[in-house]
């Protein structure tokens, strides 16, 4: 019951959106029905705690903790995000650099784009994650071209064909998947592509055929997680898109894609029985960690020089999952959450500093401190965060992930700390001259809206200090599903 | 089926989108010439 209103508010809401006058209550109506889909998510999340693992629609939807946990996660941000944009686009519309019109089909997008990440984190079907995982990706290429500017179409036309090339590697590797385990699970009943199914029978699986489509999938999800050398479409999508939309994009299709690939690793991991496909994990994440960490020190633009960052903490997070092991994928799964919450806070307030001082361009922005306090020290506590200063959440979950890997893997740590070094120093020297010095600057006609940030970096801070003993065990079921 | 349906959506719905891409690059650069996109690079 809640599924069907976590994956239908949105997709009626987007019809609506896409026939009400953006001139009225448009923005109300895309917070509303985000608070809906998010109330009914912390009912899914309710569910799941209180029952356990839920199967429903003929198997064809699963909850377990890890995708449970994602899916209340994706609501919030989508939430916050919807808080956020109504001022934001309210500001772009007066600069004109967007029209009433375009303003609707943002709204509606916005909505298709949750539904199919939702869809995407509920299904038990690996055919229908990668229908969710294409429809996400579709429904974000015209909101990053959403200011129809030259660069903005070309930043939307790398992205597309990058990510459809991307997804089709993905869509083979499925059908190598269906190929393995039809041959155990047989025609009948359908359930060969069903996750359930296949995680059950996973020792039998033909491990040659599954390390195989292991490649592709990895490939394809893989593109759209930004993993590097695959990430080019990255920077520039985030550079030339709306604030909001990096957002949602870096916050949450980023976890999501990761979401696929972490499916699959479990089972392919259970049949081959081998180290490969944590090798291969291990092997992309470290070097988009790397990678990531110098490529931040070239960057002039503010938000490219944030999308190098998630390419960094992407990294990061998928290093760890293919060490695998309960500590840290309990990291991972942490630094997760913490990530998608401090990149998307950073993108809130890194969007008003652009539009306060009109450029997106570092040198151009100076002295939001004083020009406007709220979104200089947003800015500034959000690098923090990210950069893993001791209070914050990400300090914690990038403490175990260095942790477990000194313990397992002693050859990774020079790269990891030398990374997280570089990534430190680049950012913050960046962010310093941003938010202090002089400017002078006419304020904003509407009033930013900021609670987002800071709800957003009171959670990590929280997360940092005092984790509930919920959240925690909550944690450590998922990372123990993901094989710890 | 459902998969089957899924992925023809998908695909509709992706050459409709490169339909209007092509429509926007026209309007923009006044050509089809892909060279026009090559702006965005890392400096």
């Amino acid at each position: 019951m809640e599924i069907l209103f976590i994956l239908g508010l949105p997709l009626l809401g987007a019809l609506a959106l896409a026939f009400v006058s953006p001139r009225r209550f448009a923005a109300e109506i895309n917070i509303g029905i985000s608070l809906a889909t998010l109330i009914s998510a912390a009912l899914l999340v309710l569910r799941v705690i209180r029952h356990g693992d839920m199967l429903d629609w003929r198997e064809q939807f699963f909850v377990d903790s890890f995708n449970a946990f994602l899916v209340a996660l994706t609501a919030f941000v989508g939430f916050t995000t919807a808080v956020f944009s109504r001022p934001y686009m309210r500001v772009e519309v007066q600069h004109g650099r967007i029209s009433p019109g375009r303003l609707r089909l943002y709204h509606s997008l916005y909505q298709v784009f949750m539904a199919a990440m939702l869809l995407a984190l509920l299904t038990n079907n690996m055919g229908l994650l990668w229908v969710a995982m294409e429809a996400a990706t579709l429904s974000t290429v015209l909101l990053v071209s959403l200011y129809r500017s030259r660069a903005s179409l070309e930043a939307a036309w790398k992205y597309f064909i990058l990510c459809g090339v991307g997804i089709a590697q993905a869509l083979f590797g499925t059908i190598l998947l269906y190929f393995a385990a039809e041959q155990t699970l047989g025609r009948e009943g359908m359930t060969a592509l069903l996750w359930t199914h296949l995680n059950a029978v996973k020792g039998h699986l033909e491990p040659r055929v599954l390390g195989l489509a292991f490649v592709f999938l990895l490939i394809g999800y893989g593109t759209k997680a930004g993993l590097a050398p695959l990430h080019n479409w990255l920077p520039d999508a985030y550079a030339e898109g709306p604030s909001p939309v990096l957002a949602v994009l870096s916050g949450l299709l980023l976890n999501v894609a990761l979401y696929a690939v972490v499916r699959c690793k479990v089972l392919v991991e259970g049949s081959i029985g081998n180290y490969f496909p944590a090798r291969m994990l291990m092997g992309f994440g470290l070097l988009s960690t790397v990678l990531g960490a110098l490529f931040i020190w070239r960057q002039r633009d503010i938000k490219r020089l944030f999308a190098y960052s998630s390419i960094e903490h992407m990294g990061l997070i998928t290093f760890a999952f293919g060490m695998g092991g309960p500590v840290a994928n309990f990291a991972a799964l942490l630094h997760m959450t913490v990530h998608s919450l401090t990149k998307s806070a950073i993108f809130f307030a890194a969007g008003h500093a652009s539009q306060t001082t009109g450029t997106q361009r570092m040198d151009g922005i100076r002295g939001l401190v004083s020009l406007c306090p709220t979104v200089g020290w947003g800015l500034i506590l959000g690098s923090l965060a990210i950069l893993g200063v001791p209070p914050f959440g990400v300090f914690a979950s990038e403490f175990l992930i260095l942790t477990s890997a000194m313990r397992d893997h002693p050859w990774a740590t020079p790269f990891l700390i030398v990374a997280l070094g570089v990534a430190f120093a680049g950012i913050f020297s960046k962010v310093q001259p941003m938010a202090f010095g002089e400017n002078e600057a006419p304020p904003l006609a509407h009033s930013p809206a900021l609670v987002p940030v800071f709800i957003h970096l009171a959670l990590v801070l929280t997360l940092g200090f005092y984790m509930p003993f919920a959240v925690s065990e909550w944690f450590r079921a998922a990372a123990k599903l993901i094989g710890g | 089926m459902v998969i089957e349906l899924g992925i023809a959506l998908d695909l509709l719905v992706g050459f409709f989108i490169l339909g209007i891409f092509f429509f926007q690059i026209r309007e923009q650069f006044d050509s089809l010439d892909l060279s026009h996109l090559e702006a965005l690079k890392e400096e």
